[in-house]
């Protein structure tokens, strides 16, 4: 007999599920400034600028270190024992992301295809309102994951917002992120849950779009 | 979508039986309490049904779940069951029976089967006492080496344990059939009273080697994964239960595996995992029938390797 995925299983889904109801109703209303500051971050996607990109990097790396305090550290943690060891990998990626939007040397795609900006629009989008629709759509729209509160719509926005930026310090910073698509993913799939291709879908035509753009300049 | 097991119940096939089952059960009349069998080192003996924790009671600090797993266990020990078994390293499983049994007082038939999983040679004593705060006891009754990690060195302390009147028994697990070779050996050199070991009706390795040398050695033996971790209800699901099911004294495909596993000579006690009330019962109802015989358990495994 060999190991599968699900003998490293340790929690069911419905508690999965409920985890994030009860990461809602314990933070009630701090949802309402997160999705202010994700809409802000969605501008600097939208028509990116200097300014408008670098405090979108700056936001979204509080909203790292939020997640890994708040969400892995004090809510995982109580089904996942591998939780806290999570955590600091979110810090570090928030430190990426300051050192990412202190760079003198920052460049971002002021002239990018139609289709690579509709890709980086489209999945900030997602990242903000499409999570919590799918809660809603399966009727539990009180266990949304919410950007800023929750892991994978802050790495889907993360990596929105990366895909309008060059050079290799935001390549960097895109391996945490990647990184814990693979995990989630893994996660939600042996959890039988049908989300599990959401972030997976994203980042590889994020990334895609990155590696063609990146070919062609 | 999970798996309703009272659904693959075939009510026409079965419906005498079956029928009393569940108006017994939720009319709340007491029912039949589930057989035992005994340690061979104390002779103590021990319901043939006992209550798994892996994943089910893995419930965190969610209210709503830990009283849900509080009713499980509640039932359990209604239903005249015994031991619970779990680990450090099912997450908050441990927490949420000590829940379980405050809210009912600490039943003093209890019967608490914990491991020690750490691969520090140091760390078993602190993961010890960690367990026995979030149960809410002063001792265990069990302590399970937790797949034969640093083994050598935990068997060690827990024997020391058991001497100095800490500990009750100790014992040794792996699950999914593997190591099977390393377990042999330390069943055939170690003065341990418990194994724990997967087995069902499909994973039967454990009857060529592990099971007869436990009858040999007087080691008890607790089945981990009797449903494959519910693989094996979701396999059964939508089958036909065979036309002799009558025989086997089960009334659904959940009894007739169950069945088919503490029915073996060599099991002390079977562990499924549950977060339903009604699944507790009917698991400890298996026991509280009269059980197959060889040539019928040969008839099962046959029937269900068919499917």
């Amino acid at each position: 007999m060999t190991y599968t995925l699900s003998d490293f299983l340790l929690f069911s889904e419905r508690t999965y599920q409920r985890l994030f109801l009860l990461h809602n109703e314990a933070l009630w209303p701090v949802q309402v400034f997160a999705l202010l500051v994700a809409a802000g971050v969605f501008v600097a996607i939208a028509t990116p600028t200097q300014l408008r990109v670098r405090l979108a990097l700056g936001s979204l790396a509080l909203m790292w270190v939020f997640v890994a305090w708040v969400f892995f550290w004090q809510r995982y943690a109580t089904i996942n024992w591998a939780a806290p060891y999570v955590a600091p990998i979110f810090v570090v990626q928030a430190v990426l992301l300051f050192w990412l939007a202190s760079d003198r040397a920052l460049r971002f795609k002021c002239e990018v295809s139609e289709t690579q900006r509709a890709l980086a629009v489209v999945a900030g989008v997602f990242a903000i309102v499409g999570y919590p629709a799918i809660a809603a759509f399966e009727g539990n729209w009180k266990q949304a994951e919410v950007v800023g509160l929750a892991p994978d719509p802050t790495v889907l926005l993360t990596m929105a917002l990366l895909a309008v930026v060059t050079g290799r310090k935001a390549a960097v910073a895109l391996v945490v992120p990647v990184l814990w698509v693979v995990i989630t993913a893994l996660t939600q799939w042996t959890l039988g849950l049908t989300q599990f291709a959401i972030l997976p879908i994203f980042c590889v035509l994020l990334l895609l779009s990155r590696f063609r753009w990146s070919a062609r300049t | 979508m999970r798996i309703d097991r009272r659904a693959v119940v075939l009510g026409g096939l079965t419906a005498g039986v079956s029928g009393f089952f569940v108006s017994s059960a939720q009319s709340g009349t007491e029912l039949a309490k589930p057989a035992t069998r005994a340690i061979p080192s104390s002779g103590e003996r021990l319901p043939l049904v006992g209550l798994g924790s892996w994943i089910t009671f893995n419930v965190g600090s969610d209210p709503k779940l830990l009283d849900e797993c509080a009713a499980v266990i509640a039932a359990f020990f209604e239903g005249g069951g015994r031991l619970i078994d779990t680990s450090p390293m099912y997450g908050s499983a441990q927490a949420t029976i000590g829940y379980g049994l405050q809210k009912l007082g600490y039943p003093t038939t209890a019967f608490s089967a914990e491991k020690v999983w750490t691969s520090s040679q140091t760390g078993g004593p602190r993961q010890i006492e960690e367990s026995l705060s979030h149960w809410g006891v002063p001792s265990h009754d069990l302590i399970q080496v937790h797949n034969l990690v640093a083994w050598k060195t935990h068997l060690e302390m827990l024997r020391e344990m058991k001497s100095a009147g800490r500990l009750r028994y100790v014992g040794i697990t792996t699950s999914h059939g593997r190591r099977h070779a390393e377990l042999e050996r330390v069943m055939g050199s170690e003065p341990i009273d418990f194994v724990q070991v997967t087995y069902n009706a499909i994973d039967r390795e454990v009857e060529n080697r592990i099971l007869p040398l436990a009858r040999e050695r007087g080691i008890a033996v607790i089945i981990n994964r009797p449903y494959q971790r519910g693989d094996l209800l979701r396999r059964v699901e939508g089958k036909p239960l065979p036309p002799w099911l009558k025989e086997t004294g089960a009334t659904s495909w959940a009894q007739f595996l169950l069945a088919f596993v503490i029915s073996h000579p060599a099991v002390t006690c079977a562990i499924p995992a549950t977060t339903r009330v009604d699944h507790v019962r009917e698991n400890l109802g298996v026991a509280a029938r009269p059980l197959p015989d060889e040539r019928l358990r040969m008839k099962m495994a046959a029937y269900v390797n068919e499917l």
